[in-house]
């Protein structure tokens, strides 16, 4: 068996390089798959911040926004010689049905699969929400057929501009530009309006919430209502971007978008977008650029890894000590077992110390020390390597490692949960 | 356990009852050949024949179509007369499910029925279980079916195929790209065995011509290409080898040309080769530039076709299925083998087919004797066919046309 690890041998001779037309291109690729998962994602961690349950069935909605998009282009017949003004009212006709049916969809499947079996053990509505992505999936079938929709190739979705002297796609910066403007409008909305104020509230706590007067049904479809319209969104824009969808993508972004919503912070909505952005550049430089520019990347990391180690894990820790507590020496034993996580962790991990807090801080510092040094070495056989890239057999691999090590630092997310501000 | 026990029980049965099946079959069939064999005072005598094929399983319509083929070839040469007797074939159809498990007790059977030559079976992986058990046996095993160019890897000299080796489309692309004049050429499949088995042997072709390649990859139900696009387009090839299927065959053409490659000859195997992947790479324009190979003679250039296609209705009263052809060309090719062999040893009918040169539905073909490249041992050997001359199609408008 041969094992292919990497597609060109690396060659002394030669530096690593990076064209800017290269690296431009590839990202504007990653933002435009982290878009597309940041609208997907968005609807996961709404509905997580309300209801603190995970809706898979979201990327089914997503798939039906994009098949009733699809067939309505189709159904108005417009193809490449549509005039513009053709093309813009389709367009309009299709970003209304694919907001409209998908809102409804995710209404009659809060209404009719989660709100009966609200109140029971997490697990009962989690299988639920199994049981309706598979039904969905199957109905697209039923409706639509097997065969993945394809739409005639309109010069609004081939059209370019030349950015810096590169060639981009205007469809992608739509993507960007969209999903960037309804994050910010999302956040707005949760912050500052009157249903957000109660979306926070039941977020809070239901039971105190409807005490205090709030209609929690109507908010939770609310929220079901918002994310579903965004995923809908999402589904025209993957259409129009790629030309044509099949009845199981949603399983595919749902899977994604939902690693993005855990990646930024499950519950905060900024969070999901930078997480899906995080996501979608690893997918693409990890396999598109030499290992010795991504190797800064790495070193990155490392930076922030020691900055976590050094300064702020026992700063976190020295927090929960109360005052009388909280002498020079206590706190240098904190700051010792971080800093010199392997000698001084170790030997409290291995002494008798009965001081839970000490040997808690022991632990989680050689954790960090641990990940650190797999940083290290990771930065240095990267360098080392640095004319050679990976095969893109190694995509989903990076992008997996690439989660674990920043879950191990952050284990709340890039951005953190909400905690304070749920959604 | 009682769960296995039981599956074993029903699998068993399965055997059986599908044995005493074809029994049954054969039963009626030497009753009939009685009325006018009857005369000839009892100079009949009975060889065996097995069909390994998968009437269950997830390929159901192929194993049918196999089955069928293989009875109207018992029609057609199942009495023959050798050595001044009279001979009359009986077929042994036994199922495997197109598992590798199933396919390893089949071929147990087969040989304990003491079958002369099997056909069969219908798909690689099973096939690759039942090699091993016919080779230590020595009973010839024609295949009509088994595409896969891993199936004889071993070398077992009593492995046959008359359908051909995925391999040759592979080697076929390379030929066909060198042809364009292509310096530098990128090969991309989506990571399953077939498409891997087809971008491997065309990267060997090309790179024993000094032809500089890029490998890339995809999973089968990937959207987005663009780190491959990227890199394909930081390469800048001549031509773009891709061996999967239509679904990101089409995407990647698509976004091939959003990323201004529209002038990158793009070539795929027979698993692009769908009106399918013309409206999923964005519509004719995007399409135009865009080649297949196929990995058989399509239907009009084979030379008894039609005559085999007539005689299908008249039995089945439907179209002929996948594959069938070919298998009943294996059939022909083995009773073939037995007449020239003037035996019904099982040594000497493999060492016939070796050298056999047989007419069949299909074309007239021998079988290679020796691997060498991609070609395996027991491969079609089909008469004038180079991987210059595989059927090669072109997008020309909304359809595949044919190259001439």
């Amino acid at each position: 068996m041969k094992c292919r690890v990497f597609d060109r041998e690396a060659t002394p001779d030669r530096e690593w390089r990076v064209s800017f037309d290269h690296i431009m291109s590839v990202t504007v690729g990653g933002l435009t798959v982290g878009m597309i998962y940041a609208l997907i994602a968005l609807g996961y961690t709404m509905v997580y911040g309300v209801l603190k349950f995970i809706n898979f069935a979201h990327g089914e909605v997503f798939t039906v926004g994009g098949y009733v998009a699809a067939f309505t282009l189709l159904s108005l017949g417009i193809d490449q010689n549509s005039s513009w003004t053709l093309v813009a009212g389709a367009v309009a006709l299709a970003l209304l049905a694919a907001v409209l049916v998908p809102m409804m969809l995710g209404f009659l499947i809060e209404r009719i699969a989660y709100r009966p079996l609200r109140g029971r053990s997490r697990i009962i509505p989690l299988l639920s929400a199994i049981g309706v992505s598979i039904v969905l999936q199957q109905l697209i079938i039923i409706v639509f057929g097997p065969k993945p929709v394809t739409i005639p190739t309109l010069a609004l979705s081939s059209m370019t501009v030349s950015i810096f002297g590169v060639n981009v796609r205007v469809l992608a910066l739509v993507i960007i530009g969209v999903s960037a403007a309804l994050m910010i409008g999302l956040t707005y909305l949760v912050k500052s309006t009157r249903i957000g104020k109660a979306m926070r509230a039941t977020s809070q706590d239901m039971e105190a919430a409807e005490m205090m007067g709030i209609d929690t049904n109507r908010t939770i479809a609310f929220t079901f209502l918002v994310g579903s319209a965004l995923a809908g969104i999402g589904g025209l824009l993957v259409v129009m971007y790629y030309g044509s969808l099949k009845y199981d993508a949603g399983f595919l972004y749902g899977l994604k978008a939902f690693t993005s919503a855990v990646l930024g912070g499950i519950g905060n909505i900024p969070g999901a977008v930078v997480g899906a952005i995080v996501l979608g550049m690893t997918e693409t430089y990890g396999v598109s650029v030499d290992l010795g520019f991504l190797a800064w990347f790495v070193l990155a990391g490392l930076v922030f890894g020691l900055y976590v180690q050094m300064v702020r894990a026992p700063r976190r820790r020295l927090a929960h000590v109360s005052g009388d507590r909280r002498t020079p020496d206590y706190e240098r034993s904190i700051m010792n077992v971080y800093r010199l996580a392997p000698y001084h962790g170790i030997k409290t991990l291995l002494s008798e110390r009965t001081d839970a807090l000490v040997s808690v801080s022991a632990a989680h510092g050689v954790r960090l020390m641990a990940g650190n040094v797999f940083l290290a070495v990771v930065t240095a056989v990267m360098f080392v390597n640095g004319s050679v890239r990976l095969d893109t057999r190694w995509q989903p691999v990076i992008a997996f490692v690439v989660l674990m090590v920043i879950l191990m630092f952050r284990p709340s997310g890039i951005l953190g949960e909400a905690v304070t501000e749920k959604v | 356990m009682l769960q296995m026990r039981i599956s074993r029980l029903l699998a068993v049965t399965l055997v059986v009852v599908l044995g005493l099946g074809a029994f049954g079959l054969t039963g009626c069939a030497t009753d009939e050949g009685d009325e006018t064999g009857g005369e000839m005072s009892g100079g009949v005598e009975t060889i065996k024949i097995g069909v390994q094929t998968a009437l269950t399983g997830p390929l159901p319509d192929y194993g049918l179509a196999g089955k069928n083929g293989a009875e109207l070839a018992l029609a057609d040469f199942g009495t023959f007369e050798m050595n001044g007797k009279t001979y009359q074939v009986e077929l042994v159809i036994l199922d495997d499910k197109a598992e590798p498990a199933e396919a390893a007790v089949v071929a147990q059977t087969m040989v304990d029925e003491g079958v002369v030559g099997v056909i069969g079976s219908l798909t690689t992986g099973a096939t690759l279980s039942a090699i091993p058990i016919y080779y230590e046996n020595r009973i010839p095993q024609i295949s009509g079916s088994v595409t896969g160019p891993q199936a004889n890897e071993t070398g077992a000299d009593t492995f046959f195929r008359t359908c051909w080796n995925d391999a040759i489309q592979g080697e076929a692309l390379a030929v066909w790209a060198m042809e364009f004049d292509a310096k530098k050429v990128v090969l991309m499949d989506d990571n399953g065995a077939y498409s891997v088995g087809l971008a491997d042997v065309a990267e060997t072709t090309l790179g024993a011509e000094g032809v500089e390649t890029l490998r890339q990859n995809c999973q089968s139900g990937d959207k987005d290409l663009s780190a491959q696009v990227a890199n394909i387009k930081e390469f800048g090839p001549d031509v773009v080898i891709f061996t999967g299927y239509h679904p990101e065959g089409g995407l990647l053409r698509k976004q091939m040309v959003e990323a201004g490659m529209a002038d990158v000859i793009f070539m795929g195997g027979d698993g692009i080769r769908s009106a399918e992947f013309i409206a999923e790479a964005g519509g004719e324009e995007n399409a135009t530039g865009c080649y297949a190979t196929f990995g058989g003679f399509p239907e009009e250039l084979q030379p008894g076709y039609e005559a085999f296609a007539a005689k299908y209705q008249e039995a089945y009263g439907e179209d002929v299925g996948p594959y069938s052809q070919n298998n009943y060309d294996a059939f022909g090719a083995l009773i073939e083998a037995i007449k020239t062999a003037g035996s019904t040893d099982t040594e000497d009918i493999i060492v016939a087919l070796q050298g056999i040169t047989y007419e069949g539905v299909t074309g007239t073909f021998g079988f290679a004797t020796e691997a060498s490249g991609a070609v395996s041992k027991g491969d079609i050997v089909v008469e004038g066919l180079t991987p210059a001359n595989v059927p090669r199609y072109e997008v020309s408008g909304q359809a595949w046309t044919a190259v001439e």
